[in-house]
């Protein structure tokens, strides 16, 4: 899963990202290009609308996710009081999946931030240092790079056992490897062009070099990357709570309510299968996006 | 060439070549061929030569005979693996020497590729302001000093400057490329190519900008080109280079009416004539050059010369005097670092080395 | 030839640093692997003997190299909650995931192909547009649900289907067998039937566009001729990516064998999670890790023996 946008980007690299002819510098064409694309629209809304949701959970959740009572078990969609009906211990299902969501979107969101910074800078400096430098650090990357990504979250969470943090661990190791290499690559097509040489000719320090010059072209291609990464990173997250191996009950959270419903599929099918109704919304928004601004911010020649 | 004004930056004296090099090597290590050895591509190759104050001095050669990398050389943007690099009395790349900041605003570089040389990102200001803010100018000055630059290569500021690089034409990006070599005012300007890509009556506006700025500034250049008019027409002096090796170097109308190397007299030869009567049937300079990497002893020209003999073929030739009957390596270098400017011509061929084997040595 | 055994030599340094990853696992792991094969009252006698018998009072590089000596041989110690070997039921379960996978990666290939190729040849019209949400939609969507809702339909409602398990037969072409292998298969192919149709999709278009087609046309070859032209040069990046999704596909099987009670290395891996079984936890991740590793490699050399230009660096 990880792959394919990650072979799409590097060879976006290779395309000079110039604006067109309206000298309005290179984020505010993004922008603009953005804005007219259905995709980023659409998929903004619905993310939109799921982050205020999440985040004004307090606010908008009609009960307590964690009154459980055993004579409302698995009420069905529709029933006064509870709007999408309740779980297999008797807890208000809109409420649950308002709340669920945050931990949801922390673990997802949150370790593709890191691994953005981390990655990113050790992509960064492996691409304009060149030669041992960059040696040292992709073959370390290349090393987390040799587990499939699900296997590898799997893996270090199920080593380092339960809890959100602990999943969130995970997972920022799991992204660093692929975003170092796709800000590698960038950053080394873009060292070997003259304007580079020009700057370090001028006598700049190589962190004025880098940041005045190197940087605005690498920051496109890794932010595209990693918006299209945090699609899977909820995803993932998800998987890992269903697994077991993060959230701890009685806390909500998406995967953690879908593997707990499973057992109720015979009984109230729709109900168990809308904790998952939420993930799939939330990462085929952040892929429109993602695609949505992978395409603004390719410009043809 | 009378002596150059004497400049208040400059630390040496007015008699003291801008530049030495002696000896300057720089291989690259090549991936391929064997499993365990190294291969190594010669790109420039024992190379030496001194350039006065205000002297121009142009290399010639085809692509790959290492023109730009020894341009990148000089400036120190490539570290040379043997050989020595004098600036203006200083030694370059030493801890006594020159140090690299002071470098960077003494010797300034103007790139080949007006597309790929300035950064499609930054304004055309940004571009010329980065120089100088880098060594610590304030943003205002160095913006001021960049509309300053556009105004002295013929770009209106007031247009011009806000303006991004795909926007200006090729004439025009190479303008501001000269503008931002000048950002740090220099007193050497390498030139890689400056005007290969543009149109022939641009290219003839920005040379005689060139010259223009060369009087005006007291500038010093080092201009490289494939181009043998260009060359002549700007530079004092000529040296011709072939896989990474000098073959010729002297004054520039010696170099064109009188050029003694084989492969200089077929470069000469392949230019173009605008009269149809100067047709001519075989092309001048046959075959291919050898490859670069790991090339054989003896003169690397030995494949495509039509001179060429056995000693070609097992002896490096070395720099010789032209014309002089002694034979045997000029010490042209000791004679150069003497005097300011040397139009001495010397050839690396062994037809004019009076001691070589060949059967026409001392004749040539 | 030579670029052949640099590449397989490269291999080396990267599976034996995911042995040593899957090695330190263990021991990142909170907890003391002991304390779960002893009872509470333990002297502390009983304690450092049990150490010594299973080697944990030495030092860590040594424990690794006697870890990875056993491995060689074949043995990955055994399963604290089963108590049999883990390499035999390693090498019982790997044999069921390989048949959800690669029957999942052929569906998933083969659809994606086709819907690629389809939304690719029909560029920037309806049916372009539809289709290329089609794979969006399969990329995004997570597969643990996908399967439940599956099961949902197919099991519950529909009752045509059965939820969990293999079959009796195990693997064979009774209906029996078959109606257990349907679900997983049908799960798992969806993620690669996007990826593949975005890939072969964007391949297409960018083919299309290229001046040699246009050549091609003005020489008047019929529609047919181009799309063979097409496919063989779209070939290669399209094995590539298809090469990795079969990998992923293994590495990644855990939460699809987990719903459906798949008797896979994932399910095993997942109960081996829930007791906190090291021993299998460790030997199914390995046996993953290394299979993916070797996969790349297969997959690189295809590349390069069809399209020489392409060569990774190392």
């Amino acid at each position: 899963m990880v792959d394919v946008s990650l072979t799409a980007a590097l060879s976006d690299i290779g395309e000079h990202t110039i604006a067109p002819s309206r000298s309005r510098g290179y984020w505010a064409t993004v922008r603009c290009n953005l804005r007219r694309d259905p995709r980023a629209v659409g998929g903004g809304l619905v993310l939109l609308l799921l982050v205020i949701g999440v985040v004004g959970a307090p606010l908008i959740a009609p009960a307590d996710p964690y009154h459980a009572s055993i004579l409302a078990r698995l009420k069905p969609i529709g029933t006064p009081g509870h709007l999408l009906g309740t779980d297999e211990l008797g807890r208000d299902m809109l409420s649950r999946l308002l709340y669920g969501g945050q931990s949801t979107f922390l673990m997802g969101v949150a370790p593709v931030l890191i691994a953005f910074l981390i990655g990113g800078t050790l992509g960064l400096v492996a691409g304009y240092g060149g030669g041992a430098i960059n040696m040292m650090i992709m073959r370390a990357m290349d090393v987390l790079y040799a587990f499939p990504s699900v296997l590898l979250a799997v893996a270090l969470s199920g080593a380092l056992g339960s809890g959100i943090g602990n999943a969130m661990l995970a997972l920022t190791l799991v992204f660093i490897a692929p975003i170092a290499r796709v800000a590698e690559s960038a950053a080394t097509e873009i060292s070997h062009l003259d304007f580079v040489d020009a700057a370090r000719a001028s006598g700049a320090s190589a962190v004025t070099v880098v940041r005045v010059h190197v940087l605005g072209h690498v920051l496109g291609p890794v932010i595209v990357y990693a918006s299209s990464l945090s699609s899977l990173g909820i995803v993932l997250a998800a998987g890992l709570s269903f697994l077991g191996l993060g959230v701890i009950p009685p806390r909500p959270d998406w995967g953690l309510m879908l593997s707990t419903l499973r057992q109720s599929i015979y009984i109230q099918p729709m109900i168990a299968a809308l904790p998952g109704v939420l993930i799939f919304l939330t990462s085929i928004s952040l892929n429109m996006v993602s695609d949505a601004l992978r395409d603004a911010t390719m410009v043809k020649k | 060439m009378s002596l150059a004004a004497a400049d208040s930056r400059d630390r040496g004296g007015r008699a003291q070549p801008m530049l030495i090099a002696r000896a300057l090597k720089k291989y690259f290590p090549v991936r391929g061929g064997g499993f365990l050895t190294r291969s190594h591509l010669h790109a420039v190759d024992d190379v030496s030569f001194s350039l006065g104050k205000g002297e121009t001095i142009g290399i010639v050669g085809e692509s790959g005979c290492g023109k730009s990398t020894l341009a990148r050389v000089v400036l120190n943007l490539i570290h040379r693996d043997a050989g020595e690099l004098i600036f203006d009395g200083e030694a370059v790349g030493t801890s006594d020497g020159i140090t690299l900041r002071d470098l960077r605003k003494s010797a300034q570089m103007v790139f080949q590729d007006s597309h790929a040389s300035l950064n499609p990102r930054l304004s055309i200001e940004d571009t010329l302001a980065f120089g100088p803010m880098a060594h610590g100018a304030k943003r205002r000055e160095a913006v001021a000093r960049a509309l300053h630059l556009l105004n002295l290569v013929g770009l209106d500021p007031r247009r011009y400057a806000v303006c991004y690089p795909h926007e200006l034409s090729g004439g025009q990006r190479q303008r501001v490329n000269i503008a931002r070599a000048l950002s740090l005012e220099p007193r050497l300007v390498v030139m890689d190519e400056p005007v290969s890509a543009l149109d022939k009556s641009v290219e003839a506006q920005v040379l005689n900008l060139l010259i223009d700025l060369r009087q005006r500034l007291s500038l010093t250049y080092l201009f490289i080109s494939h181009d043998l008019n260009v060359v002549r027409f700007i530079s004092d002096r000529v040296m011709v280079m072939y896989l990474g090796r000098v073959v010729e170097i002297g004054a520039a109308d010696t170099i064109f009416r009188r050029a003694a190397h084989p492969y200089t007299q077929g470069l000469l030869a392949s230019r173009l004539a605008m009269d149809p009567d100067k047709r001519i049937a075989a092309p001048p300079l046959s075959g291919d050059p050898p490859s670069p990497i790991d090339p054989a002893p003896g003169c690397r020209f030995a494949g495509r010369c039509p001179f060429v003999e056995e000693v070609c073929r097992v002896v490096t030739p070395e720099l010789v005097r032209h014309g002089d009957k002694t034979g045997g390596k000029a010490d042209h270098l000791a004679h150069s670092e003497r005097a300011h400017s040397d139009m001495t011509h010397s050839v690396a061929c062994h037809m004019a080395d009076a001691a070589s084997s060949h059967s026409r040595a001392g004749n040539a | 030839m030579l670029y052949v055994l640099r590449r397989i030599l490269y291999t080396v340094p990267i599976a034996l640093s995911v042995t040593v990853i899957c090695f330190l696992l263990v021991h990142i792991a909170p907890g003391d692997p002991l304390q779960m094969m002893l009872p509470d009252n333990a002297t502390p006698e009983a304690v450092s003997e049990l150490k010594a018998k299973y080697g944990l009072d030495k030092p860590l590089p040594v424990q690794y190299l006697v870890w990875l000596g056993h491995v060689a041989h074949g043995d990955l110690g055994t399963s604290i909650s089963t108590g049999r070997g883990v390499a035999d039921e390693l090498s019982a379960a790997i044999g069921n995931t390989a048949i959800i996978a690669t029957g999942g990666a052929m569906l998933g290939f083969l659809m994606g192909i086709g819907l690629g190729l389809v939304s690719g040849l029909c560029a920037d019209t309806f049916v372009d547009r539809a289709a290329t949400t089609i794979a969006i939609a399969a990329i995004s969507v997570p597969h643990y649900w996908l399967a439940i809702v599956m099961t949902i339909i197919f099991a519950v409602e529909l009752n045509w289907l059965p939820a969990i398990g293999i079959g009796p037969g195990g693997v064979s072409l009774s209906w029996e067998d078959l109606s257990h292998i349907v679900l997983p298969v049908l799960t798992l192919s969806l993620i690669p039937m996007g990826i593949v149709a975005r890939t072969v999709r964007g391949k297409v278009v960018e083919l299309m566009a290229m001046e040699f087609i246009q050549t091609l046309r003005a020489k008047g070859l019929r529609s047919f001729g181009i799309l063979r032209h097409v496919v063989k040069n779209a070939a290669p990046s399209v094995m590539a990516v298809m090469g990795l999704q079969l990998g992923y596909l293994f590495g990644g099987s855990i939460l699809v064998e987990t719903v459906f009670n798949w008797p896979g290395v994932g399910f095993l891996m997942s109960n081996a999670i829930l007791r906190r079984d090291m021993p299998m936890l460790q030997g199914a991740i390995l046996i993953l890790a290394l299979l993916f590793v070797v996969l790349n490699l297969i997959v690189d050399l295809l590349q390069t023996t069809i399209d020489p230009r392409i060569r990774r660096r190392g």
